[in-house]
């Protein structure tokens, strides 16, 4: 037994030795991943003790390399060889079968875990240092949530308020999260903590103890504060005091009596900022300072820039120069009253010269002109605001008639300079066009010179605020310059009962949509009682030709109307011969026709009286500039409720403002007078007009 | 006309009110859209404008949200006030540079010198069953950007005040609007004059014991919610925040602490979305202290609206979502 195990060949030994280390290491680098610091101890030792081992045998075998017989002497001469070669022997099959073990065990593992990746020798020693760091974050991680205490921020907030020791309180909500009643129950306010006495605890009632309706709530039934005896120091003043703090709570309905220590340093707590009005509110940053009111007045505005027609600039000579807004702009601040007053009157001989000397005096008219268009500006955009009682002037139509008129020839010297010779002599040959209609206006100007600089200071906030550029059109500058200039106008105001026709319509209504295809309106109305009333008043429909006047045989009733070219006058033929449902018929065809663009040339001009209606818009009552050729105008308003004698009785009615605008010479006021007198009598009659 | 005057109308009509009035008082606004005009727009909101205000002004545009909003920004700065409809907002994405980049941005870039008064209408929802590429809310994405305002209403009222504001507010608008709300019936005042407040939150319903936030059709949930719960006992306050950026949250804030409880629900998708930014800023306030339970977030699930409609209704936050969420805040379930 003993022999067989004692006589090994050395090679044997050596192969023993060497797979012997070879297996420990394996094994040891696997067990390293587990734990490397016993591994690492282990792998030390087995190594130590298979040298050992191997030194050991390997002095055993050396005698036993001669023969059997030998050992006996052997044996005596070391008395202490037997005693040590046994254990080796048990040690190496100990050793052998540990790492036989150990690699079955591996195999084990590694079949179950799958196959782990083998750090080879080279590399070894860094990824065993990664390795072991996770393994002791693993191991050290701590539980984020040990020593911790799971409550609601109200709970903590009470807890605070009231000094409860949080982890004292016993979790009732979900995963023992400790909720403001469980807080509650720990609550108890001594006697004495305020200023009054109370033999009770007090009492906090919060409307969860209402929902939550638990009966193990110690505070589920409110307790009466004891009342403050009146021989007590404290003071009434205090006590109110006391009472506007427990006031201030955030919600009354908490019905939470605050924990107030008046020693306490940090007793004062902040409000959190909150955020409480629109401006606050971190928004677009810059302040718009120019920007004008959204709508506090009804205003017609200036036909804006896109409006503007294609043939009208044309015209204008703008054709394709869209972005002339921006460098006037500019101009506006380098303007000041003398300019104005030279160019006023400086404006026709300027023209004149750009028109015989070409380009070498380009320059001067637009140093001149520019700034005094830029002055009168914001005056067209008066005159046709309908409002002048806000701006309180006379004088501007005229004025802004000549300078739309003088516009072109500024304009078109202001974009000469930069291009080419010969595209400035084309822009010079349309500015001589535009000069021959200069020559009346040119003279208005002089006559109304001192008007414009007396205002410039006022025209020069306008211009910086109205950013489009009021252009009008060819009519009203008609308008404009001849009605104001030449006529002596007298105004009339008649207030019309609108009641019945109000309630004919309603009545009629249906009917007249059938056989007419559109709605009738106040309007169809006024216009019959017009039409009929003109044949009546034949002064009224006529037209002033030098020293006659003229009177009409036919009505051809204008409707001004607002369409793309700015308001025109569309008109009604033979107005006098039709029946109501005629004049609802064609008063429809004509709007429609404006709308779609198809207006009939015959209808596009040549009226003999004109209606003007703004009472869509909320106006009430206004005065018109009588349409050129025409002798009156009348200017219609809003239908609305007023309360008025009817029959003896203040009762509501509906009633409306007509407005006549009439040309003296033709007519005098009594004319005028009787002609509304007619008109009246037919509205406030209205089943009349239907026949 | 000032008037004291209510009638019951569609959302719809009082959408269309809103524009046809101002549309009366303002020449300058224009509206334009696919479809708006002879059509009368993708859900019937444009109506008989044309006739009333012309080609001029009712614009039929191409098929291109891109050229609509890039128009309605460079028409809003020379002066007009365009009012824009995109089919469904989900094409929104299409326009985004525009509003975005461009009309956002504008009167910042040129200091104060330029305005943008510009409307986007914006058509969002689900339950329409038009799946994923026409049922989206993306309201979110808006909020994120400084410059642009974005309101929801969620009654014909709330609808005829806000579009009235939108249209006279100088900077870019995003008026969003519930499909399906159109049919919604409420009523809406007659004044002319009757606005609402740009950045007002409002309490719908007022309560003690849970407050809820919602808007758009979520909010007719949470009311159907409210009134089941009231049964119980269980009072629950609604508030309304109307205007999604920029928010007021002074109410929302103040019924926190009123109720320690809240729910934030929308239908956008939870990830991202404008109640995470509500929840936040409660949190950030003192509010935070007066909470006494976590907060609930209910939005639409992470996934593109189902084109199934039993899906879909699954994908959004329902009556029974908000009923479950009160009790799990006071701990009855």
């Amino acid at each position: 037994m003993m022999e067989n195990e004692i006589i090994l060949p050395k090679e044997k030994l050596d192969m023993v030795a060497e797979n012997l280390t070879n297996t420990a290491t394996a094994a040891l680098t696997e067990t390293i991943k587990i734990d490397p610091d016993l591994a690492d101890d282990k792998q030390e030792e087995v190594l130590h003790e298979a040298a050992v081992d191997v030194k050991n045998e390997t002095i055993a075998a050396i005698p036993t390399e001669a023969s059997a017989e030998m050992i006996e002497p052997l044996e005596d001469v070391s008395a202490e060889d037997p005693m040590a070669e046994n254990p080796v022997a048990e040690n190496l099959e100990e050793k052998l079968t540990a790492a036989i073990e150990a690699l079955e065990r591996n195999l084990e593992e590694t079949i179950k875990e799958g196959i782990k990746e083998q750090p080879s020798e080279a590399l070894r020693g860094i990824i065993k240092d990664e390795a072991i760091e996770e393994l002791e974050e693993k191991i050290v991680e701590p539980d984020p949530r040990a020593g911790k205490v799971r409550a609601t921020p109200a709970a903590r907030r009470i807890a605070r308020e009231f000094k409860v020791e949080l982890v004292k309180a016993t979790g009732t909500g979900p995963n023992g999260r400790i909720e403001t009643d469980d807080v509650k129950k720990l609550v108890v306010i001594q006697p004495g903590t305020f200023d009054y006495k109370s033999k009770e605890p007090v009492v906090i009632k919060t409307s969860l103890d209402k929902i939550a309706g638990n009966p193990d709530n110690l505070f589920s039934t409110p307790v009466k504060l004891e009342e403050i005896p009146d021989n007590k120091t404290v003071s009434r003043k205090k006590l109110k005091d006391m009472n506007q703090k427990i006031e201030k709570v955030p919600n009354p309905e908490l019905d939470f009596v605050p924990f107030v220590d008046e020693n306490d340093e940090n007793r004062e707590v902040k409000d959190a900022d909150v955020v409480t009005k629109v401006s606050a509110l971190d928004f677009v940053p810059f302040v718009d300072l120019k920007a004008e009111p959204l709508r506090e007045e009804i205003i017609v505005k200036p036909t804006p820039m896109h409006l503007l027609y294609e043939s009208e600039l044309e015209e204008l000579g703008l054709e394709n120069k869209k972005s002339r807004g921006l460098p006037r702009k500019n101009q506006v601040q380098d303007k000041n009253k003398n300019d104005v007053k030279a160019a006023a009157t400086s404006l026709p001989k300027a023209t004149e010269a750009v028109v015989s000397e070409e380009k070498s005096i380009i320059a001067q008219p637009k140093i001149t002109q520019t700034p005094e268009l830029e002055e009168n500006q914001p005056k067209n955009a008066i005159a046709e605001t309908a409002e002048p009682e806000d701006f309180q002037r006379e004088a501007t139509e005229p004025e802004s008639a000549a300078t739309e008129k003088a516009e072109p020839v500024g304009i078109a010297a202001e974009n000469i300079e930069p291009e080419a010779t010969a595209a400035a002599i084309e822009k010079i040959a349309e500015s001589s066009e535009i000069n021959q209609d200069l020559e009346m206006p040119a003279a208005i100007i002089i006559a109304t010179a001192n008007a414009t600089i007396e205002e410039p200071a006022l025209a020069e906030d306008k211009a910086g605020k109205n950013l489009t550029r009021p252009v009008r059109s060819k009519t009203i500058r008609k308008y404009l310059v001849k009605s104001n200039a030449e006529t002596p106008v007298i105004s009339l105001t008649a207030e019309i009962d609108m009641s019945e026709i109000k309630d004919l319509r309603k009545k009629i209504a249906k009917k007249i949509e059938e056989q007419a295809r559109y709605r009738c309106t106040y309007t169809d109305f006024l216009l019959l009682a017009t039409s009929r009333a003109l044949v009546k008043h034949p002064l009224i429909n006529a037209r002033r030709e030098d020293d006659a006047v003229v009177a009409h045989a036919h009505v051809n009733m204008g409707l001004t109307v607002e369409s793309e070219h700015g308001f025109i006058v569309p008109v009604i033929l033979n107005a006098q011969t039709m029946n109501f449902v005629e004049i609802v018929k064609s008063r429809g065809d004509l709007l429609k026709a404006v709308k779609n663009k198809q207006l009939p040339s015959d209808q596009l001009e040549g009226s003999t009286f004109t209606i003007t209606n703004l009472g869509m818009y909320g106006i009430r009552e206004f005065t018109a500039i009588i349409n050129q050729t025409n002798s009156a105008i009348l200017s219609v308003g809003e239908v609305v409720q007023r309360i008025r004698i009817h029959q003896g009785e203040p009762v509501v009615r509906s009633v409306m403002k007509i407005s006549l605008n009439l040309d003296q010479r033709v007519a005098n006021g009594v004319d005028g007078a009787k002609f509304l007198q007619d008109i009246k009598a037919d509205m406030e009659n209205p089943s009349l007009l239907l026949f | 006309m000032k008037t004291n005057d209510m009638t019951k109308m569609t959302y719809r009509d009082a959408i269309r009110l809103g524009i046809t009035e101002e549309m009366r008082l303002d020449r300058d606004v224009i509206f334009l859209g696919e479809d708006i005009g002879v059509y009368g727009g993708a859900f019937g909101v444009s109506k008989g404008l044309l006739e009333e205000f012309g080609e001029e002004r009712i614009l039929d545009t191409p098929i291109s949200e891109g050229a609509i909003v890039g128009t309605a920004v460079g028409a809003a700065t020379t002066g007009l006030r365009p009012v824009c409809e995109m089919m469904f907002m989900d094409f929104i994405t299409l326009g985004m540079d525009a509003l975005v980049n461009q009309g956002a941005k504008m009167r910042y870039m040129f200091g104060g010198q330029s305005q943008v008064p510009m409307v986007l209408r914006l058509p969002a929802g689900s339950g329409t069953g038009a799946a994923a590429q026409h049922s989206q809310s993306l309201e979110a994405w808006l909020c994120h950007v400084p410059g642009l305002k974005v309101v929801s209403p969620s009654t014909p009222a709330q609808a005829k005040g806000l579009i009235k504001a939108a249209i006279r507010d100088n900077n870019p608008v995003c008026f969003i609007e519930h499909k399906m709300l159109y049919d919604a019936v409420g009523l809406v005042p007659l004044d002319e004059d009757y606005t609402l407040e740009i950045g007002k939150t409002i309490v719908e319903r007022p309560g003690k014991d849970v407050t809820i936030v919602a808007y758009g059709t979520t909010l007719a949930k949470a009311i159907e919610a409210a009134e089941f719960l009231d049964e119980e006992g269980i009072r629950v306050e609604i508030l309304n925040p109307l205007t999604l950026y920029p928010m007021d949250m002074k109410p929302i804030i103040e019924s926190v602490i009123k109720t320690g409880c809240l729910i934030v629900a929308h239908e956008a998708v939870k990830t991202g979305g404008v109640g995470g930014e509500i929840v936040a800023r409660v949190v950030e306030s003192e509010a935070f202290d007066y909470l006494t339970a976590p907060i609930i977030r209910l939005g639409g699930l992470d996934i593109p609206i189902p084109f199934n409609q039993e899906l879909e209704a699954v994908a959004v936050p329902q009556r029974n979502d908000f009923v479950h969420g009160v009790y799990r805040l006071l701990n009855r379930e």
